[in-house]
């Protein structure tokens, strides 16, 4: 590990780290409900309290004897003393250092500080969490299709029959019972649970059944057909497609849309780096020792494979931040009161207000210079440990 | 070698066909209706004398009255194709009844009754009460608002209407005991005459349906707009071509000297900006005198006014001052990724051992950059270079936006929201089969430069 010396990586890191941060704890950051309050001796914590109880938003605080966040404005109320598209280097009207617009307002008079803040969560949540979920997927799905390639799995005519029986009706009686007599993702998700129990269940027993010939599953041409498939659809352009199949926006849609076409690039590279490491000779020796695949690939093989995915999701989130953006920027997908960095752009770039193009686009860049250099320090310090 | 070509151009015919029937059912997840788009373009209005008519026309005009699929796996409850009611509220309500799992007779049963008391009311029944509550049955589908209107109507009519309206009680009450909690799922097969079939053929055939904005064949639309985004891309792949290779050449050539740290940092900065917010900057800052008059450099991004019947070359000349700044943008967001993957073959190639031969053999380090390493680097770049276009549209897409450029993008982004979906998804479709041909394209290239490849087939 040459990390330690490696200046941009250590940066990077610190620079992710104060990102999450600030989306964690924006509301502390900026925002109109103060964090501690002393009326007259009676001492309280509004914000954290706010977090818990919706109505308490609408008490009035006196100013004089609360402690208010960093930036006192949240960032969808509107500030009537300043002028509207305020630049940051005019004379606020509020008088106060503290209540200062520290990076101007936007054209319906709302602080860019505030806002700022506030998009850092947005773009990370949708990032880091359609990563996740396309990590899982893309994963699994690589890892069995690098393991077991086309003949690893092999099964009997009587099982396939079973599992083809159980998956069609399962899904049929899912998507109908679940999805569009009785919308419920809690029975949706029990309806999967219940069948992949039952297509265990058979695959265990019926297996033993030596009766019957076996047939190859071609697992891994069936995923890199689907990959294939999702190659020929170039990205925006079945985002927007996508996106705009949805009546009501909501940050989850966009979540769950990346996930869905980013999980391909996850099993690509699973799938690849399993095909390499499969033939080594530990490997080799743990299965002559008789374990289970599934214990091989999470124990043996994934833990080998980790570095190179970690590499591949740091410049995942990058683009799945630089994506959402973009569809912010667009006014596409996302719902009006979300406060994201692409839409202050695209204020910006219509009002030509430099404040708005320069601020969130600077935190959209140094977000992705940062995730890239951590990437490319993960990759070099991969590489040092291999040779 | 036409082997690899035939069995190549082979495998491409099923993704395609994925890709179409994805397409396609995309296009029919989408919210609104389109007969009543088209009847909204005809200039009909929608409550007028003839609407219904027309709407008829337009509906089976567009053949959505046919089944979707070639076959459909719907609940024992259901009829064999729901398309085939005509009246959109029909539709939607006999579709509300059916996902409360009411069975269709019975429901048609019911609803017969209805619109028989509902049509006589005017005949027979001039009490305002009554007639009120029996015009609440028109839209409603929740059973318990259905049973007290029905207690209602019992509770204070009259006579001559009763006898009906205890046929209506009756229907409902044989709609409520026969709703199934428990179903199979039935198997039926619609043939060839489906809507997936019939779109197929259209779309082989060429024809992508009208714009439901304007009424334009969506083909003539798309052909006006593809043309920018060609010119959009080869000005991209082009220039961004002839200055990064050089760069990545000379970069990987001097690895480690001054030009190589520059460009790097260069290149990592690059890289990592948003395309949308370097366009962003450089239309705020460069395009008006606002921040100093030496930064005025590039025309505003104005509004294409582009006549029908002017050539394209004309209409190239007259914006190609609007096209500038774009192209910058483009080339900036790709000359990164170009020139590190060029230095990186440089590098990985220097190590090989036939360029210690060549220098064994006493050539200087030129010639073995030119004669040595220069092909065996160029080769690997057709592939990414090749890659880059099909990206290159989706780069271009929002550039096109910004820049009010009236290309595919532009005309997605537009039609979307306007709701016009044949728009939306013909271009998705026509860039798909873009990309898999160009894939394609590449791949067989590729095979026939290579020589390696050429002779594992061999």
């Amino acid at each position: 590990m040459n990390n330690k010396n490696d200046r941009s990586f250590i940066l990077s890191k610190w620079i992710i780290g104060i990102y999450l941060l600030v989306a964690l704890f924006g509301s502390f950051l900026a925002g109109d409900v103060p964090i501690f309050c002393n009326d007259n001796g009676k001492m309280s914590f509004p914000l954290i309290s706010s977090f818990f109880n919706a109505s308490s938003f609408n008490v009035k605080y006196s100013k004089e004897t609360c402690i208010m966040p960093l930036i006192p404005y949240s960032p969808l109320n509107i500030d009537k003393n300043d002028p509207s598209a305020m630049s940051p280097f005019e004379p606020s009207k509020n008088g106060t250092f503290k209540n200062k617009h520290w990076l101007g307002t936007d054209k319906l008079g709302r602080d860019v500080a505030s806002g700022m803040i506030h998009g850092t969560a947005t773009a990370l949540k949708i990032g880091v969490i359609s990563v996740f979920f396309a990590f899982i997927v893309g994963v699994s799905l690589g890892m069995m299709s690098g393991y077991y390639k086309d003949d690893g799995i092999r099964i009997s005519a009587p099982l396939l029959i079973a599992i083809l029986m159980f998956i069609t009706i399962g899904l049929y009686y899912m998507i109908m019972e679940w999805i569009i007599f009785n919308p419920s993702m809690l029975y949706f998700s029990l309806g999967c649970l219940v069948m992949i129990i039952l297509v265990r269940a058979s695959t265990g027993w019926l297996n033993k059944w030596e009766y019957f010939k076996k047939y190859n599953v071609p697992f891994d041409m069936l995923l890199l057909k689907v990959i294939e498939v999702r190659k020929s659809f170039p990205g925006i352009f079945i985002l927007l497609a996508l996106v705009s199949l949805f009546a009501v926006p909501s940050i989850w849609n966009i979540v769950f849309i990346i996930a869905l076409l980013g999980w391909t690039e996850f099993a690509r590279f699973a799938r690849a780096e399993t095909l390499a490491i499969k033939e080594e000779n530990y490997i080799l020796s743990v299965k002559v020792l008789g374990f289970s695949d599934v214990r091989i690939l999470f124990r043996h093989i994934l833990p080998n494979i980790l570095p190179t995915l970690i590499v591949i999701a740091c410049f995942s989130i990058g683009s799945a931040v630089l994506l959402e953006s973009t569809l912010s920027f667009l006014g596409i997908g996302l719902p009006v009161e979300e406060v994201t960095w692409g839409k202050m752009m695209a204020e910006g770039r219509n009002m030509n207000a430099w404040w708005l193009v320069v601020f969130p686009g600077l935190a959209i860049f140094i977000l992705i210079l940062s995730l890239n250099s951590l990437a490319s320090g993960y990759q070099k310090s991969n590489f040092s440990r291999l040779f | 070698m036409t082997g690899y070509v035939l069995k190549r151009i082979l495998l491409v015919i099923p993704t395609m066909l994925v890709v179409m029937t994805i397409a396609f059912f995309l296009s029919k997840l989408v919210p609104g209706d389109a007969a009543s788009a088209m009847l909204v373009l005809q200039g009909i209005q929608t409550d007028g004398p003839n609407a219904a008519k027309e709407y008829e026309r337009n509906y089976k005009n567009l053949k959505l009255d046919k089944p979707t699929f070639y076959f459909s796996i719907l609940p024992d409850f259901y009829p064999k194709n729901i398309h085939h009611i005509i009246s959109a509220s029909r539709r939607q309500q006999i579709n509300d009844f059916l996902l409360q799992k009411f069975r269709y007779t019975d429901i048609q049963d019911y609803l017969s009754v209805r619109d028989s008391i509902i049509y006589a009311k005017s005949l027979v029944q001039k009490d305002t009460s009554k007639g009120n509550h029996i015009s609440n049955l028109i839209f409603e589908t929740q059973p318990a608002k259905i049973k007290t209107t029905i207690g209602q109507l019992l509770l204070y009519g009259n006579a001559d209407t009763s006898h009906k309206i205890r046929a209506l009680e009756t229907s409902f009450d044989n709609l409520m005991r026969n709703k199934s909690s428990l179903y199979f799922p039935t198997l039926f097969w619609h043939g060839l005459d489906n809507q997936f079939h019939l779109w197929i053929k259209e779309i082989i055939a060429g024809n992508f349906g009208l714009s439901l904005k304007d009424g334009r064949m969506v083909g003539d639309k798309l052909a006006g707009a593809i043309k920018w985004t060609i010119v959009l891309i080869l000005l991209n792949v082009i220039l961004s071509s002839l200055i990064s290779i050089p760069a990545g050449l000379y970069a990987g050539y001097k690895e480690n000297g001054w030009f190589d740290k520059i460009s790097s940092f260069i290149w990592l900065l690059l890289y990592a900006t948003p395309v949308f917010w370097l366009a962003s900057l450089l239309i705020v800052f460069c395009t008006s005198d606002r921040y100093g008059a030496f930064l005025n450099i590039f025309p505003i991004p104005g509004t294409w006014y582009i006549p029908d019947n002017q050539s394209f070359f004309r209409s190239f000349g007259q914006f190609s001052g609007q096209l500038v700044l774009p192209v910058i943008c483009l080339v900036a967001n790709d000359i990164a990724l170009l020139s590190r993957i060029t230095k990186n073959n440089v590098i990985e190639q220097k190590s090989k051992l036939y360029v210690t031969l060549a220098k064994a053999k006493g050539l200087n380090n030129g010639q073995i950059l030119k004669k040595h390493i220069l092909p065996n680097v160029l080769i690997p770049l057709i592939t990414i270079i090749g890659g880059r276009i099909p990206a290159g549209i989706s780069g271009a897409l929002i550039i096109e936006i910004i820049f009010n450029i009236p290309g595919m993008g532009r005309l997605m982004y537009e039609s979307i929201f306007s709701s016009d979906w044949n728009v939306v998804f013909g271009i998705l479709l026509v860039v798909s089969v873009f990309t898999i041909i160009f894939m394609l394209i590449t791949d067989i290239i590729y095979a026939v430069v290579n020589p390696k490849i050429k002779t594992a087939m061999s």
